[in-house]
């Protein structure tokens, strides 16, 4: 056995699954704090996120969330030291980052208020390291040809 | 050694890219339960960060914290050893024995002078000299004070080392001390738990590898970032509480519902811990959510603070102060709510803490 997946739990789920998500107290208020975090970025540019690892969640709650905000147009994975996905949810500059580490447990789990994630956009040294390995390249076929 | 050069150097050269460096740094954001926002700080904070040395002694112990370590996944203890600390010296991890381990132990010591982080787990018998647990034939007490001499900070892994623990509940007959009530002269950061939660030893690393500095302690050394709140501030059965919903036995209906668990003896109200947000194996429950109560373990004297089953008897001090706010909780959430949520955000920032339901609903 290598990890709590390898328990033999069955899980039955109930048969609607189209059944109606709860709204709790929890869940009303991390809609609200997204909607005001979209204000923000509307009005004034500013970038923010949640961190749903901290959150005192009930059971169902996480999933709730889940459900409530939905699949949206843009999905986007990489992996580096494991496996990270990331999509716009239905709310346009809602994006749900997922960050899991090279054994495949989820590391970070974040909400993030933004027109795109920070993460997905190349990054400088990145471009700088790819510059020198084209270069270095071209300079050794130039050499043999 | 490689611990001269810089985190990011060292995971540049194992082929990671800028982009996994900042996902890097996310993880630690939330092992150390920062804002997710701070991570590009965090990357910033650690392009000159160098892995410090660590010396983690086990004195008078039961293994466990070393245990809970190992069962660390963010990072994972050999991200933790490889990346994070040099760890140059622990008895159950090292692959050194006898006289090359306390060799080990001096070299790190006279190497890294002033700079390296002691971690001590288990607590130190005081009587009789000290005779009742030796390593190498130096007393726990005689080792404790020799590593300590040139350590940049102390780090008290466990309730053993932190306040006792186990070991110093009546009669303690071996005279168990803490760290902290032998070692007057450096910064100590107390970590209790029975064990601790594992991201929570890491996490305390990384602040010491992020900011070079310990984090805000409250009163009794204790991480604010982790053990700032009780338990039962953030338990999710805290709702029942307020409705004065209570399991009144393990198998009553209460109980299957999930209510509170207060009168079953649970300790949450005068715990704190962070065990109910960043929860055990692999952020996948806690004893609340199995359906126990919490015994208080990251408290000093929980072992003599009563029967695990018996109600604590004194109140939480501020019951009032959140009964109110979670009766009017649906109004809380209004749009009015959205500006004070920005305010506490910013405050929880500023104090390295985390922002949660609690805060938002109140």
């Amino acid at each position: 056995m290598t990890g709590l997946s390898d328990i033999p739990i069955v899980v039955n789920y109930a048969e609607d699954n189209e059944a109606e998500v709860e709204i709790t107290e929890n869940v009303r208020a991390l809609l609200t704090q997204i909607s005001s975090m979209l204000s923000a970025l509307i009005n004034d540019d500013m970038v923010d996120s949640i961190d749903l690892h901290s959150l005192p969640l009930l059971p169902g709650e996480h999933d709730a969330i889940h459900t409530i905000l939905g699949q949206g147009e843009v999905n986007a994975s990489f992996d580096s030291l494991g496996s990270t996905t990331i999509y716009e949810t239905a709310l346009a500059g809602v994006w749900w980052v997922t960050h899991n580490n090279e054994n495949d447990d989820c590391i970070a789990e974040t909400i993030e208020i933004t027109t795109i994630p920070a993460i997905l956009e190349s990054q400088h040294d990145d471009i700088e390291n790819a510059h020198t390995a084209l270069q270095e390249q071209l300079k050794e076929w130039n050499e043999t040809t | 050694m490689s611990e001269e050069k810089t985190l990011a150097k060292l995971m540049q050269d194992q082929g990671v890219t800028r982009r996994g460096f900042l996902k890097f740094c996310s993880g630690l954001a939330t092992m150390m339960a920062l804002p997710a926002s701070m991570a590009p700080t965090i990357a910033e904070a650690l392009e000159n960060a160098k892995r410090p040395s660590v010396i983690w002694l086990s004195f008078q112990e039961c293994t466990g914290c070393t245990e809970s370590l190992t069962r660390s996944h963010s990072p994972t203890l050999e991200n933790l050893i490889f990346d994070v600390i040099s760890l140059d010296y622990h008895h159950t991890l090292q692959a050194a024995a006898g006289s090359a381990a306390e060799d080990s132990r001096l070299q790190a010591m006279k190497d890294h002078h002033g700079k390296y982080l002691l971690v001590v787990d288990g607590s130190i018998p005081t009587k009789d000299d000290g005779v009742y647990s030796t390593i190498a034939g130096i007393s726990n007490l005689d080792m404790l004070k020799e590593t300590a001499e040139g350590a940049a900070a102390i780090i008290s892994v466990g309730t053993c080392a932190a306040y006792g623990g186990l070991p110093y509940a009546d009669p303690n007959p071996t005279g168990a001390a803490s760290v902290s009530s032998i070692i007057r002269d450096k910064p100590i950061i107390n970590i209790p738990g029975c064990p601790p939660i594992p991201v929570v030893i890491t996490g305390v690393l990384a602040h010491f590898l992020t900011f070079g500095k310990i984090p805000e302690l409250d009163s009794i050394g204790r991480p604010l970032s982790f053990y700032g709140d009780s338990i039962h501030d953030r338990c999710y059965r805290r709702p029942f509480y307020d409705q004065g919903k209570f399991a009144k036995t393990f198998d009553d209906e209460g109980a299957r519902k999930g209510w509170c668990l207060y009168e079953l003896g649970c300790k949450g109200p005068v715990t704190h811990n962070a065990c109910a947000t960043e929860k055990w194996n692999q952020g996948t429950s806690f004893p609340i959510q199995s359906g126990h109560g919490c015994i208080g373990c990251s408290e000093p004297g929980f072992w003599d603070a009563g029967g695990l089953y018996q109600p604590v008897t004194a109140s939480p001090t501020n019951i009032s102060d959140y009964v109110a706010p979670a009766l009017v909780a649906g109004a809380a959430a209004g749009i009015a709510a959205g500006l004070a949520n920005r305010i506490k955000k910013a405050s929880a920032e500023k104090k390295h803490q985390k922002v949660t339901n609690d805060d938002l609903q109140t």
